[in-house]
């Protein structure tokens, strides 16, 4: 198949299948409950129990305490992702808070957050940080 | 017979509009009848993304490996020509070869930080089949391919009937279907048997590697059957937090050369950091599939000898109390 024939459908393809999902609606976020942030955490570390969970009012991140260690869990499309806070580098947003994590594979996150939300989280995240 | 201008057809870039084409109608059918897996939109790009950039980089690349099968070929004194039979045993002699290089995949951290990407998605739909490695050259892995043409088999015909292996493999990608006919899940490879390959539940760590023909699994004790109460939860034992496609070809080649930094590691450990299994840690705090397989029975003793865990026994005592601070664990 001539590249340009090759390029034209992948580009025309794609294209296609991002709209017709937008057009379904499949890419709405998850809205974490407390069970859900309990539940996608445990799944995600296996051997560690949450015992205390901060939920955000927006439902697209908490802080979870578990096993001596702070956490943070995050909304990733229908799916979430879970890291330690240690070593996080924390700053103010005008929506939250962005946390920059050392870690490749999960370098940046911004929390949206109440104004009250980011007053208790940033010290707790700097504490365990 | 001279074979030096041998040329197949380019079957995966023949298979490019099927493969959008299905995609669509996978995404249609879950919309309309609200079962048969889940697409997210972001997920799904990231992963045809890494699917485009895998056949850029097979195009800038690929040269390196045929380079390399061309040369076995020259120095070989066996030729088998090209005959139908002949195209057939390839077939099912490169699915063996694929069955180790997969094995390998999961099993040495090096080749394994080319593979990750595959199992980075928390999604299983036909997209996932398309999220493949830009680093596949690097693993060195086409040496398994030497056997094939060191017993005759054109280098041409080994990348044309590994084509096919990897078409074949497209359509597995999916929860829409369930089970196939008895006699098919026996002896090929289905999205039954596949889902649980791509399963981080720790009953489906490590199992399933096979491409086109589930019998490699089945000889080499690697097979593990889809439990209905044990629905499979995909992705990684700990998930990545990011969709861009660079920090998801590239993140376990990076760990490992985090690794590789510490202070005060001798040679051995900074080689083991390579060539052990994922989530292997020099100080034994890592929390490999092995680990994860234990722990879990130990919390879980009615789980000891089923499928999946036919070698952890109940009176195992759980190890990790708190998660390993170092390189992401072993995923499915």
């Amino acid at each position: 198949m001539p590249l340009w024939l090759l390029g034209t459908i992948v580009v025309v393809g794609l294209a296609a299948i991002w709209l017709i999902m937008r057009v379904y609606g499949f890419d709405r976020p998850l809205v974490l409950t407390h069970d859900i942030a309990a539940e996608e955490f445990a799944t995600d570390n296996p051997g560690l129990v949450p015992e205390d969970i901060h939920l955000a009012k927006s439902g697209q991140s908490a802080l979870i305490h578990a096993g001596g260690s702070t956490y943070v869990l995050w909304v990733m499309g229908q799916d979430v992702a879970t890291h330690n806070v240690a070593r996080a580098r924390v700053s103010e947003a005008d929506t939250g808070l962005t946390l920059r994590l050392p870690d490749f594979a999960a370098p940046r996150v911004t929390l949206t957050l109440t104004e009250d939300e980011k007053a208790r989280w940033k010290p707790m995240i700097e504490e365990a940080a | 017979m001279d074979l030096s201008s041998l040329t197949y057809p380019d079957v995966v870039s023949l298979a490019v509009p099927f493969f959008v084409a299905a995609v669509i109608f996978e995404v249609t059918w879950i919309f309309v009848k609200k079962r048969g897996g889940r697409y997210e939109a972001r997920d799904a790009m990231t992963s045809l993304a890494m699917g485009v950039g895998n056949v850029v980089v097979g195009i800038l690349l690929g040269f390196i490996t045929y380079g390399f099968l061309m040369w076995l070929w020259e120095i070989t004194p066996l030729d088998l020509g090209t005959s139908v039979w002949v195209v057939a045993l390839c077939f099912v002699l490169d699915d063996l070869r694929y069955y180790w290089v997969h094995r390998f995949g999961h099993r040495i951290r090096w080749v394994w930080a080319s593979h990750v990407n595959h199992h980075s998605s928390q999604h299983y739909n036909l997209t996932t089949a398309l999220r493949q490695t830009w680093t596949g050259t690097f693993t060195f892995m086409m040496l398994l391919s030497a056997p094939l043409v060191l017993l005759g088999f054109h280098p041409a015909m080994i990348l044309f009937v590994g084509g096919l292996n990897l078409i074949y493999q497209f359509w597995i990608h999916t929860e829409a279907i369930d089970k196939m006919p008895r006699w098919f899940e026996a002896v090929m490879n289905t999205p039954s048997h596949h889902r649980v390959h791509h399963g981080r539940n720790p009953r489906y760590l490590d199992a399933n590697y096979a491409g086109v023909f589930i019998v490699w699994d089945k000889l080499f004790g690697t097979f593990v059957p889809e439990q209905a109460d044990d629905r499979p939860d995909y992705g990684l034992v700990h998930n990545i937090g990011t969709f861009n496609p660079f920090r998801v070809a590239f993140h376990e080649w990076v760990a490992i050369f985090r690794d590789w930094r510490q202070p005060g590691l001798t040679l051995w450990d900074r080689l083991r950091y390579a060539v052990m299994p994922p989530g292997w840690r020099h100080d034994g705090s890592g929390g490999g599939s092995e680990r994860l397989k234990a722990d879990y029975v130990a919390n879980h003793p009615d789980a000891a000898g089923t499928p999946g865990f036919e070698d952890y026994p109940a009176s195992a005592t759980a190890s990790i109390t708190t998660r390993p601070s170092g390189a992401r664990a072993q995923s499915s």
